[in-house]
């Protein structure tokens, strides 16, 4: 008997030694790197940036950046239409991004995997309810949902988030759910119920860390995804409003100055392709070293 | 089969009665259109004759079973901006989404299928770094950025095609590169994995032992077992590919569905969302319903 018990203690020590897994000399260095920077940028806003990213300055419009004729060192990336410096409105950009990505996530994720774990545990009625819900919502086209819903509750940063998290727990629900149901069937599932868990504690002992490897990769795989649909829904007009400086607004302002100053709209954009594209490699590095069948799920 | 086939359309036909009720609720949540439709200087009376005439002094359940019985019968209302049935702006702008879909989906299978394949089999080399480069970036780069970037290259700084908007042949080659672009990513990575299971796996060495060529190998044992991961995400591509309309349209002023969409949410637009909601919907659950299908008729193994 208590053999047995031992062993049903195990599996959150089996999820820790599986992140643990994670051999040093193999990291992806570069993507870890800059995500780092960004957060960094994030964090430390209001002290690394040269200028305000509001404040405005008539004389100074449309400077090019340093390294072009007429440029100067005082904007190291220019300034837009307004006279605003770019360096720093996509320094504190990256606030925007971070905060609504690593928010939405957080919400959607959790509330999907919880919806997940409840549809899968209980089965019967509520099973069906939750997986009618789940299905309804992903049967849509993910930004006309977002930008429904921002436009219904109004431009600002917590309707974003709260839009983008309807997008976002369907996936998570349906994907715990049937890891739950998998689970459910195992041998220490069914030894601890004799040996008289509670159905909580069960959750929480037994269930919860072997589904946690399916939300970890999930959530990194779709990091990327949501920063872009935050910077479409702000360059649609539907994202956190102005004066907010977010990579997508910038992008939108530019475009009317594309021929004449290229650089408002360009390099938004790419820091918004630097970061997605290091959270995109970090997310397959990280699903292919915690479970490797995972990764087709979350395309998109 | 048909009983799975039965079960599959009824949760399609539920699904879009939740989202029928969901739009319905969420368009009239969305605000007043009134406001945007009346000159400054109207009368309290105006406002009142407007609402009448669009319905609105209804209650809720009476309005939304005006709207279902209408739709049941293809009646989708009248837009409120400009006065012509729903159904039938609808019916002029999708066939040129359609279009501008079928250029991104040659795009993706002309370049994307090859180039998963070719990373496949050759794999560390070359082929597979450029595959994964592009499909890297396509998965990175959001396309109002790269429809923009496009159009100052090619159409303004080298005159080599047009900027924007619908017509000939040449209008088609950004903005449907810039839609392809994302999906095709996710086809190569997908493809690729899938043949790199399948080229791994003891047939195709049998195969090898045989002497068959390498050819054969590839293309037709390979590639066609291979083929089934990217097709059961056929239902994902279509609402990926209404998504990226919707940005891809309003970047190149293409006169298309997704714009469409777009135009009625942004001026609240009610009978317009609604029909703009619904149609989405209904071409999304028929893509998921056709590919569940498909994938259950190509692989016994799975059964509802």
């Amino acid at each position: 008997m208590m053999v047995q018990l031992k062993r049903i203690n195990d599996t959150w020590k089996q999820f820790r030694r599986s992140l643990l897994k994670l051999q040093i000399r193999r990291w992806p260095v570069v993507p870890i790197l800059v995500i780092l920077t960004f957060l960094l940028m994030a964090i430390f806003a209001n002290l690394i940036t040269p200028h305000s990213p509001t404040e405005q300055s008539l004389p100074e419009r449309l400077i090019p950046p340093a390294w072009q004729a007429g440029g100067s060192t005082d904007h190291l990336l220019g300034t837009d239409v307004l006279g605003r410096d770019v360096l720093s409105r996509i320094i504190f950009g990256s606030r925007v991004s971070l905060l609504v990505a690593f928010l939405s996530l957080l919400i959607g994720g959790l509330g999907g995997t919880l919806l997940g774990v409840i549809a899968g545990y209980s089965g019967g009625k509520l099973d069906a309810v939750i997986m009618r819900a789940a299905d309804s919502t992903l049967a849509f086209p993910m930004i006309l949902l977002a930008l429904l819903l921002a436009v219904t509750l109004g431009p600002s940063l917590q309707n974003v988030v709260i839009a983008i998290s309807i997008t976002l727990w369907a996936r998570y629900a349906r994907a715990v759910r049937g890891e739950v149901l998998s689970v459910k069937e195992r041998d220490f599932v069914a030894q601890a119920k004799i040996v008289g868990c509670s159905r909580f504690r069960i959750i929480v002992q037994h269930i919860l860390p072997n589904v946690l490897n399916t939300v970890v990769v999930l959530l990194t795989l779709q990091v990327g995804w949501v920063i872009i649909v935050e910077a479409t829904l702000s360059f649609l007009g539907a994202g956190v409003p102005p004066p907010t400086p977010t990579w997508g607004s910038m992008v939108s302002d530019g475009r009317e100055y594309l021929v004449a100053a290229w650089w408002i709209s360009f390099l938004p954009g790419i820091a918004i392709v630097m970061v997605v594209l290091s959270f995109n490699l970090m997310g397959d590095w990280l699903s292919e070293a915690l479970d490797p069948k995972l990764r087709e799920a979350a395309v998109g | 089969m048909g009983r799975y086939i039965l079960i599959r359309f009824f949760q399609g036909i539920i699904a879009l009665f939740v989202i029928s009720i969901v739009i319905f609720l969420l368009a009239r949540l969305s605000g007043d259109p009134t406001s945007l439709l009346l000159p400054i200087n109207a009368t309290p009376a105006d406002r009142e004759h407007i609402v009448q005439y669009l319905g609105l002094d209804k209650p809720l359940p009476v309005q939304y079973q005006i709207f279902i019985t209408q739709a049941l019968q293809g009646d989708l209302g009248e837009s409120i901006r400009v006065r012509v049935p729903v159904t039938q702006l609808i019916g002029e702008r999708i066939p040129n989404s359609l279009k501008l879909a079928g250029a991104a989906l040659c795009i993706i299978f002309i370049i994307g299928i090859p180039l998963g394949v070719m990373a496949a089999y050759k794999k560390g080399r070359f082929m597979d770094k450029l595959a994964r480069l592009v499909a890297g970036l396509g998965q990175s780069a959001p396309h109002f950025w790269v429809g923009l970037i496009l159009m100052e290259i090619f159409a303004v700084r080298l005159h080599l095609l047009p900027v924007a908007g619908m017509g000939t042949w040449q209008h088609y080659i950004m903005p449907g590169f810039v839609m392809a672009w994302f999906e095709m990513a996710a086809i190569i990575r997908l493809l690729r994995r899938s043949m790199l299971d399948s080229l791994d796996s003891e047939y195709i060495r049998m195969a090898r032992i045989k002497g068959v060529s390498e050819r054969t190998i590839v293309w037709k044992h390979a590639f066609r077992n291979s083929l089934l991961a990217p097709v059961s995400f056929g239902g994902v591509y279509a609402a990926m590919l209404i998504t990226c309309a919707i940005v891809t349209e309003t970047v190149f002023a293409w006169p298309g569905f997704g714009r469409l969409a777009y135009d009625a949410i942004l001026f609240r637009d009610f009978p317009l969302m609604q029909g703009v909601v619904l149609t989405t919907a209904v071409i999304v659950i028929t893509v998921n319903l056709v590919t569940d299908i498909l994938y259950a008729y190509l692989d016994p193994r799975i059964r509802y």
